[in-house]
């Protein structure tokens, strides 16, 4: 049985960076899949360009989404993953900067579970992903 | 047709017919006077003659020889014939010989028979006479009756008599005719004088047609014409007083900056200023006559300010396209039922277009905040999480200056972060249009003030706040506005021995004001005027911690409700900031913008 993996996409490698140190002094125990954008993000997820060949009986058990991306957005990605009949129930969290009421209606509408805000303390950043935990369904 | 000549054409029969009837009249009177003149004068002549014994015995003899002589004699006197008769009416004897033997009429013999001279108008040779007839009797007896004897005649001309009654008629038609033709001329004149006010009545009225209402005419009588100059006089200035002349009335309607149209009952215009032309594209002469129903597409107008008005916008038809407009109507119904259209409008397609730039801008500038928003925290967030990162690290732990050093970038970076959300609150609150749905104030104010001790437990504030006030308004909005009041009356008691933060509502010049009151350190009221301008502080953000927009943010957010936001407060006595919804109260916003720091 392969490994339970978190797909992550975010633009920023500080960001990203940043995230994974949080997730790994909060000893987040799934392996995490970075995409650096929403494209690449939808890519892995429906096994297309540079993820064709991966194994598509495996999916994310959870996805965090950076709002604001180049190309196709955080908010879209939700889009298309609520409208794939094979990942419409994975839990999605939205991360942001700004705390734009509008992008938060719209990622309510479209079933994000969580909507955060990125913090600007790391103490605040680890308490906040230690939350995701509890979003990813047990395994069967 | 005059005045004047229908009353001399009203009087001029009349005396036409009395001149006819008075000459007829006079001729017959004259005449009549005439005859019985010469009745008298021949009855005269019979009874006056001196011998008159010879005429009764030649009589009785019945001897024409004996009567010749006084008969001749009878005639001298100017009459035609003088005649002696048997009392059968044969001629006995004649002043014309030739006539003797013959038989004449008499008068019949119960005349002859009271003995007196018996006048009758007779014809002789075709012309008229008078005979008179004198019965001549025997003087009555001792048994002896009075006898005729026969009878005198004596014609006399009358042919001359009745020339004299014509020449009368005619010399007093003739009088008559030159009395008329005077009192004529003098009526004539009379009538003039007489109805000169009417005249000048007539002229005044000529005047008032064409020129000034106000002129007036002299009063010249007390009678039913002065009254009439007067009462018109009365009129003229009255028209003047309240009349507005057409020329006024079409100098308005050109001068007026919206485009007007009338029209007639049939929807056809009737006028149009230039206005109304240029925004159409054509002269005012080629809308005139056209049905206005060509330039205007119906569209549903709200009816304002009575059944016959409405307005609202809708779309002309111009030579160079649609334009768009705002538009009154108002049906008028003129006192003799005439029905006319009265259209105005105004040309707004340069305020749709400054709209539609304006929500470009909004929509730039919304796109712009967004994107400043995220490019500008990214980094900051970079700077603070690193930050924390190092501090955490053995190194930094033990080099207390390196530790203080990264503290100070890391909350300055949190402070910019700050500051960079407040400034997009503040643009969105900005640009927000304000909603009005029933607001419970005392609720959001209940709840926001729990927020704020479940945030600060460590301290005791003691709120009061009115319970049920309500009112219209956008909640988000007002939440914030309430959030931002209480948190300000909040932060500024944490010094305040026994703080003390209120909320509630009074009346403040006739209006109801909402008010948040704290017993806090206030400030001077100089200041006043500082607290609306964003980022503006009046105390140290290390003792009062805040970005600076709160109260800005509360004063805009009430003046989108169409509202009025004051404060007042002393230096250490605590500060109250009041709010109106709805109502604007000019000299409260006065009092806040005049404050002038630099008063002391």
């Amino acid at each position: 049985m392969s490994e339970q993996v978190v797909l992550f996409a975010d633009d920023n490698p500080d960001d990203v960076d940043l995230t994974l140190l949080a997730l790994h002094e909060i000893g987040f125990p799934y392996k995490v899949i970075v995409a650096r954008d929403g494209e690449e993000a939808l890519d892995y997820l429906f096994c297309r360009g540079a993820y064709a060949n991966r194994d598509s009986s495996q999916l994310p058990a959870l996805i965090l989404l950076d709002v604001r991306m180049p190309k196709v957005d955080g908010l879209q990605v939700l889009e298309g993953v609520r409208a794939s009949p094979v990942c419409k129930n994975t839990p999605v969290v939205m991360l942001t900067t700004s705390d734009e009421p509008r992008d938060r209606a719209t990622a309510e509408r479209l079933g994000a579970s969580l909507y955060l805000k990125k913090p600007l303390a790391f103490p605040d950043l680890c308490s906040l992903l230690g939350k995701l935990q509890t979003l990813i369904p047990p395994r069967r | 047709m005059t005045l004047r000549a229908k009353l001399l054409a009203f009087v001029l029969p009349y005396a036409a017919v009395t001149v006819g009837l008075i000459t007829v009249f006079g001729y017959f009177a004259a005449r009549g006077i005439l005859v019985s003149d010469v009745e008298a004068k021949s009855r005269a002549i019979v009874v006056g003659y001196d011998k008159f014994r010879t005429i009764v015995n030649g009589l009785r003899t019945r001897n024409p020889v004996m009567l010749r002589m006084p008969l001749t004699e009878l005639t001298s006197g100017g009459a035609l014939s003088a005649a002696a008769l048997d009392p059968d009416g044969r001629v006995i004897a004649h002043s014309n010989r030739l006539e003797e033997g013959k038989t004449s009429s008499l008068p019949p013999f119960e005349q002859r028979r009271r003995r007196e001279p018996i006048p009758e108008r007779v014809t002789v040779s075709g012309r008229p006479a008078i005979r008179t007839t004198l019965p001549v009797w025997t003087e009555p007896g001792l048994n002896q009756p009075s006898v005729e004897l026969g009878s005198i005649q004596v014609t006399l001309p009358l042919q001359a008599t009745l020339v004299t009654a014509q020449r009368l008629s005619v010399e007093l038609l003739g009088i008559i005719l030159g009395v008329i033709a005077i009192a004529t001329a003098f009526l004539f004149w009379g009538l003039r004088w007489l109805l000169r006010p009417v005249s000048e009545l007539a002229e005044l009225t000529a005047r008032l047609s064409s020129g000034p209402f106000g002129q007036t005419i002299a009063v010249r009588s007390n009678d039913e014409l002065g009254e009439l100059a007067r009462r018109f006089n009365e009129l003229s200035r009255h028209l003047a007083e309240t009349a507005i002349s057409r020329d006024f009335f079409e100098a308005v309607i050109e001068e007026v900056l919206n485009g007007i149209i009338v029209t007639d009952a049939g929807g056809r215009i009737t006028l149009a200023n230039q206005v109304a032309a240029d925004v159409l594209g054509r002269t005012p002469g080629e809308l005139v006559g056209a049905p206005v129903r060509k330039f205007i597409v119906r569209r549903s107008l709200k009816g304002h300010g009575g059944p016959r008005r409405f307005s609202g916008e809708a779309s002309l038809i111009g030579a160079a396209g649609t334009i768009p407009v705002l538009v009154g109507v108002s049906r008028l119904r003129y006192r003799g039922g005439q029905r006319s259209l009265i259209v105005s409008f105004r040309d707004i397609s340069t305020l749709n277009r400054a709209k539609s730039d304006l929500a470009d801008a909004n929509r730039e500038l919304e796109a712009f905040s967004y994107a400043a928003a995220h490019d500008l925290k990214t980094p900051l967030r970079t700077i603070t999480n690193y930050s924390d990162l190092v501090l955490g690290q053995p190194a930094a732990l033990g080099d207390p200056l390196m530790a203080d050093r990264l503290g100070r970038i890391r909350s300055a970076g949190k402070r910019m972060a700050e500051l960079i959300d407040a400034l997009l609150l503040f643009s969105r609150v900005t640009r927000k249009e304000a909603a009005r749905t029933s607001v419970s104030l005392s609720a959001i104010a209940r709840e926001e003030a729990q927020k704020l001790a479940a945030a600060d437990a460590g301290r005791a504030v003691k709120t009061d706040i009115e319970p049920a006030l309500d009112d219209l308004g956008d909640e988000q909005l007002i939440r914030l506005l309430l959030r931002n009041l209480l948190s300000n009356a909040w932060k500024f008691t944490s010094r305040s021995r026994a703080p003390k933060v209120q909320f509630g509502r009074e009346k403040v010049d006739g209006a109801s004001a909402y008010y948040v009151r704290d017993n806090g350190v206030g400030f001077d009221p100089r200041y006043l005027s500082k607290i609306l301008v964003p980022f503006e502080r009046l105390h140290d953000p290390a003792e009062y911690p805040g970005s600076g927009v709160g109260l800005p943010l509360a004063e805009r957010i009430v003046r989108k409700h169409g509202g009025s936001f004051w404060a007042q407060s002393r230096p250490n006595e605590g500060a109250t900031f009041y709010f109106t919804l709805h109502r604007r109260l000019a000299a409260k916003e006065r009092q806040m913008r005049q404050a002038d720091p630099r008063d002391v």
